[in-house]
């Protein structure tokens, strides 16, 4: 067997600089502006963000599956080196069994008249390339490694005979069929009862490790992000604001978005705390002030907020703020 | 004092038992926290307790006297209802100002000054007062869920209770909506019965708590009781299941034993044992046998449906 050339050092997925717009009035208007993030093999990396963030855009344009109206103008998109085109039919070629998608709502990524074992098997044949004897071996293999008793007897079921967590493991062994080396998450415990979605999000780390996967996962939940995710990405009005490894970035917040979102969050363990809310509104896209897209609702805000644009810089141990005033940021 | 009482509720759908022997009592000014996993009957709770279903047995009590299966307005004014769902739960057609004085006349509260009491409406929900000429369209998720609490506020409830309130809102305003809650009861003396599977939610807000599952209450307590001595394994299994956002402070993940979910085992629910049994990780042989009642833990008040709710968990096994 020879070495595979090595096209780039970085293994794992690295998305740089992506830019993605929507149609508004007789223009476009931004929806992700300038996002970058890398997923090594074997770790996970969490997009945070409120709705209107840009976090699912952005797993959606990594996974060249953005609606038609929707472009991504700019940005690389590599995979173990090589890079992968933004868009198009090659775009989503290329991804095939490399990339895999798992969303919130299993149900409608299930075909609902066919078993569960009929779409892992036809996926690990037809994209993984297993020959027909090894299909039925790997299926039940695939849903066991997700968790499911009596594999034999659920390949066999319907998606509608399944209860919500075995779904949503069902639809991970669809996308693990393909053995890809990434797979990308979209809030896919948030309609999960809580027992269950503890026991999803340990599945997923579980196969983080066991299969080396690099996992994006996005969520609007920081207390999830905390326990599945090394390092994560805190978005808002489609820019990462703030980035770096959670527990720093979650315990510390630099940035005053963070640290607000921190402090409006329900909280177990700040036991009676009312939360505070964060004054004002997300901006639409296409209305985004001048300079930092926070300054409206910032408690540091500065006449030089509204200047420039304010890039991420880089202030301690792999952790990035775009905050000109990120000093001030007083501790949770 | 005013208090809304579901003595011994029981509601089937075919041959589910949806709520089983279920009492609760929400006072005047006070709150009350109903937890539960979908599928716990929660909402069905919520539903008896407006009169908007009817139970197979058990009544719904409003200041001591029975509520009749029909409701007359004064009864239904008294109670009233917020949904999770902010964007289906108002008419996108009709301006605010016309809704709520619309429903003014609906209760039978007319006075000839309904834009004023609608004035007063949005501001006890913190909304100025240019809303009253818009649409719902106009409006973000909290700012909904505002409108939403001063309809139902605009019918002078004693009672408010309030459907996983803040479950659709995103967080920076999450926090918004829970201050209107806590006005309502500090401010107006509304008794709130707060319904979510949110944990944290009920924490924050909530003085008393009851914990649901399969139709029947197995735990209920003070705010403190139940989540820093929780003396039923399913409540114990609930927290343990909440995502922390301060694992440091809690220490390392308290490792509960396994604990299926519920609607796996919805099907294979025995008529005899503690419902829990099946998935219980201190189930015992009396647990298979006898379905232990809601009783007091120690002196009480506090009640958990376990055999062995008066031991300490380290204890059990």
């Amino acid at each position: 067997m020879t070495e595979p050339v090595a096209r780039s050092t970085v293994a794992g997925l690295q998305v740089q600089g992506l830019t993605v717009t929507v149609p508004a009035g007789d223009g476009r208007a931004e929806v992700v502006h300038d996002v970058s993030f890398t997923a090594g093999h074997g770790e996970a990396v969490g997009l945070v963000g409120e709705s209107g963030s840009g976090k699912s855009m952005t797993l959606r344009a990594t996974m060249a599956l953005l609606p038609r109206v929707v472009n991504a103008d700019a940005g690389t998109v590599v995979l173990d080196g090589e890079p992968l085109p933004l868009q198009g039919r090659r775009a989503r070629t290329l991804r095939r069994g490399r990339i895999a998608l798992v969303f919130q709502d299993a149900a409608s990524a299930l075909d609902p008249v066919r078993t569960v074992g009929a779409q892992i098997g036809e996926v690990a044949q037809h994209v993984a390339g297993l020959g027909r004897g090894q299909t039925r071996p790997r299926t039940l293999e695939l849903l066991e490694l997700v968790g499911i008793r009596d594999p034999g007897r659920r390949a066999r079921s319907y998606p509608h005979e399944l209860s919500g967590g075995m779904r949503q493991r069902a639809m991970l062994a669809v996308a693990l069929a393909a053995e890809p080396a990434a797979l990308l998450c979209d809030e896919p415990t948030t309609a999960l009862d809580v027992t269950v979605q503890a026991q999803v999000l340990e599945l997923i780390d579980e196969l983080r490790r066991r299969l080396s996967l690099a996992i994006v996962f996005v969520s609007h939940d920081l207390a999830v992000i905390r326990q599945v995710c090394e390092r994560v990405s805190v978005m808002y009005a489609g820019r990462i604001v703030e980035t770096g490894p959670t527990a720093v970035v979650l315990e510390r917040p630099r940035h005053p978005y963070t640290r607000g979102l921190l402090e409006a969050v329900v909280d177990l363990d700040r036991s009676r705390v009312m939360p505070e809310p964060i004054a004002g509104l997300v901006p639409e896209p296409g209305g985004l002030p001048p300079g930092c897209p926070f300054a409206p609702r910032c408690p540091l805000v500065g006449p030089e907020c509204a200047e420039a644009e304010v890039p991420l810089e880089t202030i301690d141990s792999g952790r990035q703020v775009a905050c000109l005033h990120h000093d001030l940021v007083p501790a949770p | 004092m005013t208090t809304l009482a579901a003595h011994q509720i029981t509601v089937s759908f075919g041959d589910l038992v949806a709520v089983d022997d279920v009492s609760l009592t929400v006072e005047a000014a006070a709150s009350v926290g109903l937890v539960g996993e979908s599928g716990s009957g929660k909402t069905t709770v919520a539903r008896v307790l407006c009169g908007l279903q009817t139970p197979d047995s058990g009544r719904v009590l409003f200041d001591g006297q029975t509520l009749p299966r029909r409701r007359s307005v004064a009864q239904r004014r008294a109670v009233q209802m917020v949904f999770q769902d902010p964007f289906g739960s108002l008419n996108p057609r009709r301006r605010i100002g016309s809704m709520l004085t619309e429903l003014l006349r609906v209760h039978g509260l007319s006075s000839g000054f309904e834009r004023e009491r609608a004035l007063d409406l949005l501001e006890l929900v913190g909304l100025p007062g240019a809303a009253l000429d818009r649409y719902p369209a106009a409006f973000s998720g909290g700012q909904r869920q505002r409108i939403a609490i001063a309809r139902a506020l605009a019918a002078e409830p004693r009672i408010v209770i309030a459907d996983e309130p803040v479950s659709a809102l995103d967080v920076s305003v999450q926090a918004t909506v829970l201050r209107v809650f806590a006005q309502l009861r500090s401010e107006l003396d509304i008794g709130l019965l707060l319904i979510s599977h949110n944990l944290a939610v009920i924490r924050v807000l909530c003085e008393t708590v009851a914990v649901m599952y399969l139709g029947r209450l197995v735990e209920t307590g003070t705010n403190a009781e139940l989540f820093e001595d929780p003396r039923h394994p399913y409540t114990r299994a609930l927290l343990a299941a909440v995502p922390r956002l301060r694992p440091s402070v809690v220490g390392p993940p308290r490792r509960e034993p396994e604990h299926r979910s519920t609607s796996a085992v919805a099907a294979v629910r025995s008529h005899d044992g503690c419902p829990y049994a099946p998935v219980c990780p201190l189930v015992q042989q009396i647990c298979r046998d006898r379905a232990p009642a809601l009783a007091q833990v120690g002196a009480g008040p506090r009640r958990a449906a376990c055999h062995f709710r008066d031991e300490p968990p380290s204890r059990i096994r």
